[in-house]
């Protein structure tokens, strides 16, 4: 990095501030996960990048990891997908319903607990998205439908 | 070539810096309501005090940014719905918050500003991001604010909260 020409080092340490710039602020979005509503899969204080060009040419998919707005990137919902536009989505006894299909969700515990009343069928922009601390209490759990305009991206790892 | 380049460059710097000055000695509606939210936070945040007389004075300092018909419309982070109804309901709830717990913050994060087609009225939209003292994360909610125009400057008439997420019943 630092060479013998301070003419080449100052354009490298330049060279180097615009490529983190534009890879942190365009590419890759770090985030610091605040809570317990995705545990144990993200840790609360866990550190993270959110890929903003995950879905530049694919649609989100069941089972992704997503950021998603409030009213703008700088504090971020970490949610999973579980349901899909067009989908028909419920909750019985713990047991998401697609379709009035039970879905499979390995990285979760079953929460009895948590049932809806009613089935709602998703719009053709809309996801459904929650955390993977199903142990928490439902009504403390911040969970629902959301809008494809306010998924950021997919995290990294 | 490289002089005209010099000259595009400065002309762009000083056109930057007189746009700056202006914005600073003749600032529009919504520079002067992102300032006003500004130190409405700052003043909500408090450390915990005993002392009556700087709980009166902090809670005064706080109510000072909200209209005599303030409503106010928080989910606590237990789901709880509170209702604010008036300045003098606010100043009682600023008071009794400082004597309970280790102190509060509060900052408003990508604020959004509406201005109204009627001067002088406007609404914002913004996540507010509180926390108590020894609480270990957070409380996280988007917050909408009606602020109207008064001789003192823009002050706060009513805040309710919208829900992050469509909750399924």
């Amino acid at each position: 990095m630092i060479g013998r020409n301070p003419k080449n080092t100052a354009i490298r340490a330049v060279s180097l501030v615009i490529v983190c710039f534009v890879v942190f602020r365009f590419v890759a979005l770090p985030v610091r996960v605040r809570g317990v509503s995705m545990e144990p899969t993200y840790r609360n204080g866990a550190v993270n990048l959110i890929n903003r060009l995950s879905f530049a040419r694919t649609r989100p998919k069941r089972g992704d990891v997503v950021g998603v707005t409030f009213t703008g990137e700088s504090v971020q919902l970490l949610k999973r997908i579980i349901a899909l536009p067009g989908e028909r989505f419920a909750i019985r006894n713990g047991v998401v319903q697609i379709d009035g299909e039970p879905l499979a969700e390995p990285y979760t515990e079953v929460n009895q607990h948590w049932t809806t009343r009613t089935e709602r069928e998703l719009g053709p922009f809309e996801y459904v998205v929650i955390g993977d601390n199903r142990t928490m209490d439902m009504n403390l759990h911040t969970w629902g439908v959301v809008d494809r305009s306010r998924i950021v991206g997919k995290v990294l790892f | 070539m490289k002089k005209a380049a010099i000259i595009l460059a400065s002309l762009a710097v000083v056109a930057y810096g007189g746009f700056r000055v202006w914005s600073i000695l003749f600032p529009g509606d919504e520079a002067e309501i992102r300032e006003m939210l500004g130190e409405l936070s700052t003043a909500a945040t408090f450390r915990v005090s005993s002392k009556p007389l700087t709980q009166m004075g902090k809670a005064a300092e706080l109510t000072g940014f909200f209209t005599e018909s303030i409503e106010i419309q928080i989910k606590g982070p237990e789901g709880v719905i509170r209702r604010i109804m008036g300045r003098p309901a606010l100043q009682q709830a600023a008071m009794s918050a400082q004597t309970m717990g280790g102190g509060f913050s509060i900052q408003f994060k990508d604020i959004i500003v509406m201005l109204g087609e009627q001067k002088g009225v406007a609404s914002c939209r913004m996540t507010a991001v509180a926390k108590g003292a020894g609480e270990p994360t957070p409380w996280v909610q988007i917050l909408e604010f009606d602020v109207q125009e008064h001789e003192s400057g823009w002050k706060v008439n009513k805040i309710r909260v919208v829900e992050a997420v469509e909750r399924i019943q």
